[in-house]
């Protein structure tokens, strides 16, 4: 793996952010963001998963035959949120009653399942495993930033609006938005710089 | 063999190992976590005497031995064979409860569990001379549970034997957890009818045994 390799799955999270950029998980990530510990939780769940499934499924490439390539992604997808399950369940049971349906969810989560199709499947563990860190972290980030952005309106507007799925909509929508154009903004002033060092170089 | 019938083989096979492997993980996990077990705490005192008042504060009925929690030997049936006998009913009788002392002397509780939509679904039932006189739920983690009426136990107070929840509450779109909580009590109902009386000797016993400390 090169450093520029290394460098580019590492940031992944950020460049490709899977909320904000590739718009993957919405369902979790509008329903469960209603205040920072549920998003927080959910996203350390979905990044648990999401990181050991990147790192099996990477493992076992060129053991699975590419027609049966998706159910198996199933199979070790769903164990992983089962053990994610029995350990909420059994050590966490306030937390269960709160996220407990939506970690039944992870298994269906284009994230996991986009990431596994995408990467693991066609690239070697370590990398598959740096990109799964990385993405897990640029859920947790989506996740908690929305569930905190919402928490603090709920705070400030009082609850019915913004701690309820057409609120989540909407902040999401203007989180989302900014999140982009600062990113577009940054992007920008980057490349203008390497532009302006090409040319004073030339 | 055709290449095609080698290389369906080959995917079965490749999927049944992961799946094998999976489960066998899965299963070993499973025996190191922490199981429910039914025991007699604050919380659960608290909701006995919610259902079934003792006619003192629920700290003091918990702390001064109103409510109790009766051991297998006491009442003479073994769960675990009532369990397996009612495997069919898809629900659990989890632990027995009774109240030697307070206003209802003589009352007594039976845990039950059934799988609701999402995970088991824990109720106490409180049952005097064989009928019901109060019910609440322990334990749920179930997603729709607020689509249930708020008088959902209260309609199960003066019943015994079959109960049909589903008859007594109407439509809620919460059928899954209905459906748990109908198998629980149902199943809480058939152990309180069958063991009537080993249950009420060991409240007796429980109740001369406190009177006798008093004195």
């Amino acid at each position: 793996m090169t450093r520029e390799e290394f460098k580019r799955t590492a940031l992944g999270g950020l460049t490709n952010n899977p909320v904000f950029v590739l718009v993957l998980g919405m369902c979790p990530t509008i329903a469960k963001s209603d205040n920072v510990i549920n998003a927080v939780s959910l996203g350390l769940c979905t990044a648990f998963v999401l990181i050991f499934s990147n790192v099996i499924i990477s493992a076992l490439r060129k053991v699975i035959p590419d027609k049966v390539h998706l159910p198996a992604y199933i199979i070790v997808i769903a164990s992983l949120v089962t053990f994610v399950q029995m350990v909420v369940s059994s050590f966490l049971p306030s937390l269960n009653d709160s996220i407990g349906a939506f970690i039944s969810l992870i298994t269906v989560n284009c994230i996991i399942l986009g990431r596994a199709e995408a990467f693991a499947g066609k690239n070697k563990v370590l990398p598959s495993l740096i990109d799964g860190v990385s993405m897990g972290l640029g859920f947790i980030a989506a996740i908690t930033l929305l569930g905190a952005v919402r928490e603090l309106l709920t705070l400030a507007f009082g609850s019915g609006f913004f701690d309820t799925t057409m609120g989540g909509f909407i902040v999401l929508g203007l989180v989302m938005a900014a999140f982009n154009a600062v990113y577009g903004y940054v992007k920008d002033v980057k490349r203008r710089k390497t532009a302006l060092i090409e040319r004073e170089a030339a | 063999m055709s290449k095609s019938v080698v290389r369906a083989l080959k995917s079965m096979t490749v999927l049944l190992c992961i799946a094998a492997v999976c489960v066998t993980v899965l299963t070993v996990c499973n025996m190191f976590f922490p199981k429910y077990m039914p025991s007699l705490d604050a919380a659960t005192a608290n909701l006995i005497n919610g259902i079934c008042s003792t006619g003192k504060d629920s700290q003091t009925a918990f702390d001064d031995g109103y409510i109790v929690m009766l051991q297998e030997s006491e009442h003479g049936v073994t769960l675990a064979d009532f369990n397996k006998t009612n495997k069919s009913s898809k629900a659990e009788v989890l632990a027995v409860y009774g109240e030697p002392r307070g206003e209802n002397t003589g009352a007594y509780i039976i845990e039950s569990k059934s799988a609701g939509r999402d995970g088991d679904v824990i109720i106490l039932t409180a049952y005097a001379d064989g009928k019901i006189i109060g019910a609440t739920v322990k334990k749920q983690g179930e997603s729709y549970w607020q689509k249930l009426p708020a008088d959902l136990f209260d309609k199960l107070e003066g019943v015994s034997g079959e109960v049909d929840m589903n008859g007594l509450i109407g439509k809620t779109g919460a059928t899954l957890s209905l459906n748990a909580i109908d198998r629980a009590v149902n199943l809480s109902n058939k152990f309180a009818l069958d063991y009537m009386t080993g249950i009420r000797d060991a409240i007796s016993k429980k109740s001369s045994a406190s009177l006798g400390g008093g004195k």
